[in-house]
């Protein structure tokens, strides 16, 4: 049911303040009349000596009325305070009539006196109001523009500015809606204190209508609590002093709405016209403030997209580099073989045979890399787990890549009794050889590296299955060391001589997170780095089914 | 005596090991460098007819490397690149750089490319007369004329300073920067647009069939180069 504005009602400019504050003045001042009436008579009234001064006492409920009541009080009393004083006091009494000309002429001018004190009474109550109301105004605007500006983050502008409005305004709850970033629904995006059930947009209706509607005309609009938009319980136009009530503030910035302040009333709360004013200012540093938060956020999202563009082109150089380099090696070497013009000699022709097939290895490596790191990225890896042996691993690993690093003798450090891991042993493999490659690649000549394989269990953790790589390399400064595992990244300086991708350590990472582990590193400059591979050991223990009795046992004696 | 001199600079380990068995195959003197500075050393110590430059070098870049040979010597510089390097290429044979190969190539290619760098750099300055013959065409510097087949062809002042320098400079890739440079002035370096339309009208005039060149070449992206056709 489409929501009709004119069953709610729409705070303009008409309130209850200064006709309140009128009667008030008027009932004083003409209190103050009915008050002075008996004493003076007492006093010998118009014949008594205070006879000539009766004026004056006069004047005085017109000054209290004037500043009470504004001008309209003061000129009502004024009139009121003229007809008494000519009805008690002035010959012939209890006549309207006027005896003597110079009463007339007193009268005349005590009726002037009033007009004109009366005015500059309401203009002095006037300006101390406003000189009042200003500085609360500026401490308002001061303590909500503090909770603007600081910070450039919306989770913190929004609850801080709902929290200041609802302290300042004394309010029982403000709050910020948004609009859901696809569609048009809205959303609390910030609230303070608690909104009743019927203001509330996840409960009623009728907010959503409202809120359509100042989405719509970009005015403010109020809602009685328990207002029913089928219901005739409340008209146009009037608020509902007993019960909690909002507003609804449109955050605009030009044309652009970018978002609703809700405003709830605690009942009994009086409105007044330079409360909206000053709200006016606030809802539009609030607007302004989302305004720029928006884009903030529009900028860094363009700098991450910037960022993620620099990363594949530095991806694609880095792989077209790397790729290229080995089969300009093998194109190199088969064309030789097949020159006509030249008679190779047997040990000419099994070096070009011996770099092909080199060339051809590092390009297979290169390229399974790629479908790893791929694959990682997509997240598309499916750990193939079974209980496996993990000394058994270390050993076939460290056995096929010592002819690789003829310059370094691969240690094998194993703790006897190892328990078996629940793991994908393709994985777990593929992650060794890379750190063990790596390890390779970076220690200078001569320089051992030692694959350790433990059990540990510490008192506040699960056990664990540490592998390790130690090598005897420049080692990682720490600011390097989260990034080694992004993407491509290579520290600076080290790309040319070691023919790393940028690939193995973020395959390593990939590959052992997916199997329920992680990567640890501990490196100290100049000296070595260690790679730690940690599996989860107790985690397997609930897939005894899978695995011999044998890798059982073992397992079973771990931890005691 | 012996073959050319030629100073290879790679730093893969294979492609170096190929180059150098080739070219000593046939004759060649070979010196190898696996990094820039080392290059240079080899350079200044000994005698060097051609140097075949990686630009993917360690350390000291290869651009470096032919920047530094440049301000010592006209000797004949091919570069090596690999593609999506395309703008190191260029910016090698702004510097001097006479003829690029993409990576990966096969020997034939570059040992083609050594012998035409190598025919055409002790001949470079044989115009003591101004004249110079390549293939059917004559330049006759001080006549300010190009002859075809004997026939002198209707060129504009422009049009000849164009032919003129890529006669010259027969056989090596002239980039558009430096072709602009020469004729036009540096303020037009980058016009390239302007280059095509007068290459167009240039080969309307010089070749047998424009849209089929054998004397002007259009290197793609680099520049041209102006051969004698086979």
């Amino acid at each position: 049911m489409a929501w009709n504005p004119r069953h709610s009602y729409i705070w303009l400019s008409a309130y209850e303040f200064s006709a309140r504050h009128r009667w008030i003045g008027i009932a004083a001042g003409l209190g103050l009349v009915a008050l002075l009436v008996p004493p003076l008579t007492q006093a010998g009234g118009y014949y008594g000596f205070l006879g000539p001064s009766i004026p004056l006492f006069f004047l005085v409920p017109m000054l209290v009325a004037s500043a009470l009541g504004g001008r309209i009080a003061g000129v009502i009393v004024s009139v009121a305070a003229v007809v008494v004083w000519d009805w008690f006091f002035i010959p012939p009494l209890h006549t309207p009539t006027i005896y003597y000309p110079r009463d007339l002429l007193a009268l005349i001018v005590f009726l002037f006196d009033a007009l004109l004190t009366g005015q500059l009474a309401t203009i002095a109550r006037q300006r101390a109001d406003d000189a009042i109301r200003r500085a609360r105004t500026s401490e308002a605007l001061y303590d909500v523009s503090m909770a603007l500006i600081g910070n450039h983050n919306l989770a913190a502008i929004l609850p801080a500015l709902t929290q200041r409005l609802r302290a300042t305004f004394d309010l029982q709850a403000s709050a910020i809606l948004l609009r859901d970033p696809h569609g048009s629904a809205w959303h609390t995006a910030a609230l303070s204190g608690s909104i009743p059930d019927g203001l509330n947009i996840n409960r009623s209706r009728d907010v959503a209508g409202v809120l359509s509607w100042v989405g719509t005309t970009g005015q403010m609009c109020g809602l009685n609590d328990g207002a029913s938009v089928a219901g005739a319980e409340y008209q146009a136009g009037s608020r509902d002093k007993s019960r909690p009530s909002a507003q609804f503030w449109p955050l605009r910035v030009g044309d652009r709405l970018v978002g609703i302040l809700e405003l709830i009333y605690k009942p009994g709360t009086d409105l007044d016209p330079q409360r909206d004013r000053l709200l006016t200012t606030l809802v539009n540093g609030a607007a302004i403030a989302l305004e720029q938060e928006r884009l903030f956020g529009e900028e860094r999202e363009a700098m991450l997209a910037r960022e993620s563009d620099r990363l594949k082109s530095a991806l694609l150089s880095s792989v077209s580099h790397d790729l290229r380099t080995p089969l300009a090696g093998i194109k190199a070497a088969s064309s030789s073989l097949l020159q006509d013009d030249v008679q190779w000699n047997e040990e000419d022709r099994r070096a070009f045979v011996m770099d092909i097939d080199a060339e051809a290895d590092r390009l297979s490596r290169l390229v399974s890399n790629l479908l790893d790191l791929s694959r990682i990225e997509a997240g598309a890896i499916k750990p193939a787990r079974d209980w496996e042996d993990i000394a058994e691993l270390v050993e076939r690993v460290v056995r096929r890549l010592q002819p690789r690093f003829p310059e370094h003798q691969i240690a094998m450090d194993v703790a006897p009794g190892l328990p078996h891991a629940y793991t994908d042993v393709v994985h777990i493999e593929q992650a060794l050889t890379n750190l063990i490659e790596n390890a390779g690649k970076y220690s200078p000549g001569g320089a051992p590296i030692v694959v350790a394989a433990q059990a540990t269990s510490p008192p506040d953790h699960a056990a664990e299955l540490h592998l390790s790589v130690a090598d005897r390399g420049p080692g990682i400064a720490p600011a390097e060391r989260d990034k080694i595992f992004d993407t491509f990244y290579r520290i600076a300086g080290s790309g040319g001589r070691t023919g790393g991708t940028g690939m193995g350590l973020t395959i390593v990472k990939g590959l052992v997170e997916a199997n329920g582990g992680r990567v640890e590193l501990a490196s100290e400059p100049g000296k070595g780095s260690s790679f730690t591979i940690a599996l989860p050991l107790a985690e397997g223990y609930d897939h005894k089914e899978t695995r011999g009795e044998g890798a059982a046992a073992a397992s079973l004696e771990w931890p005691s | 005596m012996s073959g050319p001199h030629i100073l290879l600079v790679d730093d893969e380990p294979a492609v170096l090991r190929a180059l150098r068995a080739n070219l000593v195959a046939r004759g060649y003197e070979v010196a190898t460098a696996e990094a820039g500075e080392e290059a240079l050393d080899e350079f200044a110590r000994r005698r060097t007819d051609l140097v075949v430059l990686d630009l993917m070098l360690p350390g000291m870049s290869g651009i470096e490397v032919c920047e530094a040979i440049r301000t010592m010597s006209a000797v004949p510089i091919l570069v090596l690149s690999a593609r999506g390097e395309e703008q190191t290429k260029v910016q090698a044979l702004d510097l001097g750089a006479d003829d690029y190969l993409t990576k990966p190539f096969g020997i034939d290619e570059l040992l083609a490319r050594v012998r035409a760098l190598l025919r055409r750099s002790p001949s470079g300055t044989a115009e003591a007369d101004g004249i110079l013959q390549v293939g059917r065409l004559t330049l006759n510097d001080q006549a300010h004329e190009v002859r075809r087949d004997g026939v002198p062809l209707d060129l504009t002042p422009r049009e000849y300073d164009v032919l003129a320098y890529l006669i010259r400079n027969t056989g090596r890739v002239v980039t558009h920067r430096v072709l602009l440079n020469a004729v036009w002035g540096p303020q037009y370096g980058r016009e390239t647009q302007y280059l095509r339309v007068f290459i167009n009208r240039l080969r309307r005039k010089v070749e047998d069939d424009p849209s089929h060149p054998h004397y002007i070449i259009t290197e793609p992206g680099v520049g041209y180069r102006l051969v004698v056709p086979t």
